[in-house]
């Protein structure tokens, strides 16, 4: 029951943050019509136009950030005492680390079911059509990786600022061998080897067979692929998260 | 009487630093006790462990009759706390804030609006109970601090440094309303490195020092100890030098402070070294601009004990 109370708070605090609503809001409509209208030469219109491309992958980048939102929403400087002020109740550690992750996963699974659909039928952008149910599925599952992964972060260095200066290395990485801002195909064998390690990679692999192949075989093995990630940062979470660190 | 609290040997290091050494006491309810120390002294750690945030390494603690190893959650639902740092949401309205906090401890429904409204009036700020706390000055911040830790009602609430930078008027303000949570029922442990609210509230005095409490009892019990004692304060025309006044003759002498334009040398029998002690001034080329003296005090005795003002 505290859960809940306590994940309304967090989601509150969340809404009441305009730079996390502008970033899952606004700014993958801005970056898709920056990368898309950059790009359009080196893209015809048919079958896939360069707002189509990178439609799919600013989704699939503006999700991976999410990590940072989680971060805001476990330690920003505006709500970080308040949230502590929680451990003086008679609430459990995993109430407190699980409500940032699911409070920053909720505002991930709203902003991105709606633009989704956004994109698809109001910018007749290609989402997967009738498939795009799935496309949202995954990036469901991918939201919710990202946000036990910030909140690891902020477990294992207890500060917002080191924990997002810090997440921010692996995270990029994890964009660049994905391949969402540039392909990384082109690059050599070795590189190729190494994004398979980068769940970036898995979603956007996955998304551009539900997308333009109708595939969805990738489907259920990257989303099992990423709980099992998921899982081991929230065990990551239950072993550092201490309370007095925080005071 | 019954005792809210019963520290028995608590020990705590932080890595190979002892912090807490052995620490023993008791407060009793419905009392108010000042716990009084320099910066350092331990007090923060210590009502961190009583919060159950900390893990102490040894010793026991019962709060309420519940162990503190074993007990965590019971401990956790009759006792609030109010930190030293604002504990609050900025963009959330104080009575959101209080209410939020509050529901924690399981109340709802029509208790958990008459609790926070009765927290709110108890601070006085029900007034502004619909204003977001970004918009408060300091003192209402500190004091909404303080309903978030009331409004489920505990037994024992204890306080660490609540008054820390705000105005005299919110100081007052806050001084008053532990006064009537007192007459309320509650028992309050209250941590300050503020002699005179100590001073003004509380019914005993525990004396923390490197870990340890070094004195306890009420201000007068304290003070009694003292009572022979005089401390006399010089204005100086310049910085005194501790080799430039020769006071080692003078046996009634018990402490001398050097300070940027004075003095302040503390007497064990009433006034007769007063003379000795302008000669020795004299003696040593400083001329006296002023002059004050001053009963055996609080302060005296945590000057005396420590070695330390509390303003370090």
């Amino acid at each position: 029951m505290n859960l809940l109370r306590i994940l309304r708070q967090d989601l509150g605090n969340i809404i009441h943050n305009p730079s996390l609503i502008f970033s899952n809001t606004i700014l993958p409509l801005i970056l898709i019509g920056v990368m898309g209208f950059v790009t359009k030469g080196g893209f015809g219109t048919e079958p896939v136009s360069s707002f189509d491309y990178y439609g799919v992958n600013m989704m699939i980048f503006s999700v991976s950030m999410i990590a940072i939102t989680a971060t805001n929403a476990f330690m920003e400087e505006r709500v970080k005492r308040g949230n502590f002020r929680i451990a003086y109740a008679p609430v459990s550690k995993q109430e407190i680390y699980l409500s940032k992750i699911l409070s920053s996963y909720l505002l991930s699974a709203i902003c991105y079911g709606v633009l989704v659909p956004v994109c698809q039928y109001v910018l007749r952008l290609n989402m997967g059509g009738s498939n795009f149910i799935y496309f949202v599925l995954l990036l469901n599952v991918f939201g919710f990786c990202g946000c036990c992964f910030g909140t690891m972060f902020c477990c294992i260095f207890k500060n917002e600022e080191q924990a997002n200066s810090i997440m921010q290395i692996p995270l990029f990485l994890s964009i660049i061998l994905g391949g969402v801002i540039f392909q990384i195909h082109r690059f050599d064998s070795f590189l190729n080897r190494l994004s398979w390690l980068s769940p970036v990679k898995w979603a956007a692999d996955c998304s551009y067979q539900i997308i333009y192949d109708n595939d969805l075989h990738l489907l259920y093995p990257v989303m099992i692929g990423l709980l099992v990630l998921s899982f081991f940062f929230i065990g990551v979470c239950h072993i550092l998260f201490k309370p007095e660190d925080y005071i | 009487m019954t005792e809210a609290i019963i520290v028995k040997k608590l020990n705590k290091s932080y890595g190979q630093k002892p912090v807490i050494k052995d620490l023993r006491f008791s407060v009793f309810q419905g009392e108010i006790v000042g716990l009084l120390g320099a910066n350092g002294a331990g007090k923060s750690t210590t009502i961190n462990i009583l919060s159950t945030i900390l893990k102490h390494d040894s010793g026991s603690v019962l709060i309420g009759g519940f162990d503190l190893m074993k007990d965590k959650s019971k401990i956790k639902k009759v006792v609030g706390i109010v930190p030293q740092d604002l504990a609050i949401y900025e963009e959330i309205s104080a009575e959101k804030n209080v209410s939020f906090f509050a529901s924690l401890y399981g109340l709802n429904g029509a208790g958990l609006k008459a609790n926070t409204s009765k927290a709110l009036q108890q601070v006085g700020l029900y007034e502004h109970r619909t204003e977001k706390p970004k918009t408060f000055s300091g003192g209402m911040k500190r004091r909404l601090n303080i309903a978030c830790a009331i409004a489920h009602a505990p037994k024992l609430i204890i306080m660490d440094e609540p008054t820390v930078g705000i105005d005299p008027q919110s100081r007052n303000h806050i001084l008053k309303s532990i006064l009537t949570m007192r007459e309320q029922g509650a028992t309050i442990l209250y941590s300050t490195h503020y002699m005179e609210e100590v001073e003004a509230i509380a019914d005993r005095i525990l004396i923390l020092d490197e870990g340890q409490i070094i004195a306890s009892g009420t201000k007068d019990e304290l003070c009694q100890r003292y009572e022979n004692q005089i401390t006399y304060h010089f204005t100086l025309d310049r910085q005194p030098e501790e080799q430039g006044i020769r006071f080692s003759g003078l046996s009634m002498i018990k402490s001398v402070t050097y300070e940027e334009q004075g003095l302040t040398v503390t007497v064990g029998i009433s006034n007769q070294g007063l003379s000795h002690i302008i000669t020795a001034i004299l003696s040593a080329g400083y001329q006296i601009k002023s002059m004050s003296s001053k009963e055996a005090s609080l302060e005296t005795v945590f000057l005396d004990l420590t070695g330390k003002s509390l303003r370090d």
